[in-house]
């Protein structure tokens, strides 16, 4: 396939520096947490990551969003290797390219429900879409009054809903969603899922599909497998686990 | 953004965020009404006297003599004779002189035996002269003018009898009550001890003395009102006398002319000078008053670095979602400065308002009862400088919070580290 990946990792190191006294000497010891070779994946794929709780998927998303970096190895993201640019750069290129959707507490409780979508528009110094917004909003059953009304007012669901919209608002290449159902009841877990799904396939032809986001969800929960196109174990990628 | 979500953030929080301003705005009222009492005590000390070349009196300390001559603090050690004081006023180059007689007082209000030029030549502040609230300046022997804090004191009116004492005890046994004094003038508040002042001609001083001899009556021999005054009342001694000069230059010329006297032993002292001497013998006070005050507003805004420290822990989920959509670490830190530099920009803005309100309300008090006129707009210069300092020290303390979160928003992960 000649299909430029949306991921590619490779040859990835990362540790997180641990203070030790080893007698009266402290050293910064290396504990590697990840060591990844080779992974790719390809546009417009859902992805399922999963693994038990401290098997590094977090730290992942972190290194992939580019918060964290790694300690030897590379990141490309569409086509940008991120540990090859300023800081900055990489802020902005979250900004413009990842939507990022949490476990809960996705939105900042003070601001309003549009300013929090607006959040990643600002920040990329994109303009603003009220037409794309409305459209979200409508595609996820929120009713346009709550577009006004401060986050701290809205249901969990609801906050969950507007996540959504804010990781899709601005058309990133890359969703990542790290447990976003963990807060939810079982049944509005699986409608969540759908619609996150859903809302992403705006191309449904086989040929426009690389259009969309990829997807990137991760979960301890092996049940929510079956949604996604691909189902990745955490330990198989991962040799520092082993 | 950045402004739209320090704002947000901060009413999210505004009752920590109110109490932070209030002690923030309290204590900077604090700080600078005690700079602004003490600009405006000094300012209102070292002009007590203004326009006076030179201060003359008996030989002793400099401190000693203005503040017999000027505040009507403590005694001479000793008088000038009549012709001495005349010798040095005839001098060339003297414009005018001011003979001052101290030694009675009425109801522990020094009295003062002075002449007409007194209200002519005697400057205060910035060279204001006296003038009359009521009545006029003296011209009988037994008239005397009241500074404004005696006659309000006192309930004192045009026309009214009083009787002087002998000495400065409160209730004295010896009292000039066979010479009773007609108010005939009330002076307008000064701010200075002429306020605190009973003033009388010379020969009035003279008159109530006639009968006495070395600071007593003289038994068997007493003299009424009406004899007295068809006897010679020129005056013999005089305490201390205020002098000016035609032309400045001459000033140094004529105090070492005076300190070299030989008839008696004087002393000559400029007044500004002097007076600042002795505001700098208070000036422990004032520098500890400063560092309490100063102190103070260190807590306050130590109280609010920690604040927000206490709070940073609480924003993680917020720090971590701003970072996630885009935000980079400078942004958190601008973010957090931002609310620190807002909440002390609002307790400055209330503190001003604070300050100037206390400073109207304290306005008659501090007037009543220590005889400093405070102007009531306290905004000048210094208290710029002041305000200046407060945040240039926030934005250092600010760094604290701020950096804790930029640090933690580069090394902590966005989601929980597992």
């Amino acid at each position: 396939m000649t299909e430029k990946p949306i991921i590619a990792i490779k040859d990835l190191i990362f540790s997180w520096p641990i203070k030790q006294s080893i007698g009266s000497k402290k050293t910064n010891a290396i504990k590697p947490i990840l060591d990844i070779p080779n992974w790719e994946i390809q546009p417009g794929q859902s992805i399922f990551l999963y693994g038990r709780s401290g098997s590094g998927k977090s730290t992942l998303l972190n290194l992939i969003s580019g918060i964290l970096q790694p300690q030897q190895g590379t990141i490309t993201i569409n086509e940008q290797t991120i540990s090859d640019i300023k800081p900055s750069q990489r802020d902005r290129f979250r900004a413009q390219n990842l939507g990022i959707i949490f476990q809960q507490f996705n939105l900042i409780p003070y601001l309003s429900v549009t300013d929090n979508i607006r959040l990643s528009q600002a920040f990329s110094g994109t303009e603003y879409d009220h037409q794309r917004l409305l459209e979200l909003t409508k595609k996820l059953g929120l009713s346009e009054n709550i577009l006004q009304q401060k986050a701290n007012q809205l249901s969990v669901g609801q906050q969950q809903r507007v996540a959504v919209i804010r990781a899709l608002y601005h058309r990133p290449k890359l969703i990542i969603a790290d447990e976003p159902t963990s807060a939810l009841d079982a049944e509005t877990r699986d409608e969540f899922i759908q619609l996150l799904l859903e809302q992403n396939n705006e191309k449904n032809t086989e040929k426009n599909k690389k259009e969309n986001s990829s997807i990137l969800f991760v979960s301890h929960d092996r049940s929510l497998a079956s949604n996604f196109d691909q189902q990745i174990d955490i330990n198989e990628l991962n040799k520092a686990r082993g | 953004m950045l402004f739209k979500l320090a704002f947000h953030s901060l009413i999210n929080r505004k009752a920590t965020v109110i109490l932070t301003i209030a002690s923030i705005a309290i204590s900077l009222a604090i700080v600078l009404s005690i700079e602004h009492i003490r600009q405006q005590a000094k300012t209102s000390f070292t002009s007590t006297l203004s326009g006076t070349d030179l201060i003359v009196g008996a030989r002793s300390g400099r401190i000693n003599l203005l503040l017999y001559s000027v505040f009507r603090m403590g005694n001479a050690t000793n008088n000038i004779s009549w012709q001495s004081y005349q010798k040095v006023a005839q001098q060339k180059g003297v414009r005018w002189t001011i003979p001052l007689s101290l030694g009675d007082s009425h109801k522990s209000y020094r009295v003062l035996g002075t002449t007409q030029d007194y209200f002519t030549y005697y400057r205060y502040g910035q060279k204001q002269t006296l003038t009359f609230d009521q009545g006029e300046i003296f011209s009988g022997v037994y008239d005397v003018v009241l500074g404004s804090e005696v006659a309000n004191k006192l309930g004192y009116q045009l026309a009214q009898k009083i009787v002087l004492s002998h000495g400065m005890a409160d209730v004295s046994f010896t009292q000039h009550d066979d010479k009773p004094f007609t108010v005939i003038g009330i002076l307008k508040a000064t701010g200075t001890p002429v306020d605190q002042t009973v003033h009388i001609s010379l020969a009035g001083m003279e008159a109530i003395h006639i009968d006495w001899q070395n600071g007593a009556p003289v038994g068997g021999l007493k003299i009424d009102a009406a004899t007295a005054l068809t006897k010679d009342l020129s005056p013999k001694n005089i305490t201390a006398f205020l002098l000016g000069l035609d032309n400045k230059i001459m000033t140094f010329r004529l105090q070492r002319q005076i300190n070299e006297y030989k008839g008696e032993p004087l002393l000559a002292i400029l007044p500004g000078v002097a007076l600042s001497e002795l505001w700098q013998i208070m000036g422990v006070v004032e520098k500890v008053l400063a560092l309490i005050a100063a102190l103070v507003m260190l807590a306050s805004l130590l109280g609010m670095t920690t604040m927000m420290l206490a709070t940073l822990s609480q924003r993680q989920r917020e720090i971590a979602v701003l970072r996630a959509t885009g935000a980079s670490a400078g942004f958190i830190f601008c973010l957090i400065e931002l609310e620190i530099l807002l909440i002390t920009f609002m307790g400055i803005i209330l503190g001003l308002a604070l300050l100037w309100l206390l400073m109207i309300c304290a306005q008659p008090f501090i007037m009543n009862y220590y005889g400093i006129l405070l102007s009531s707009n306290p905004l000048n210069s210094n208290i710029a400088l002041y305000v200046i300092v407060i945040i240039l020290v926030t934005s250092l303390l600010a760094c604290v919070p701020s950096g804790l979160a930029y640090r933690h928003s580069l090394s902590r992960g966005l989601m929980n580290r597992e």
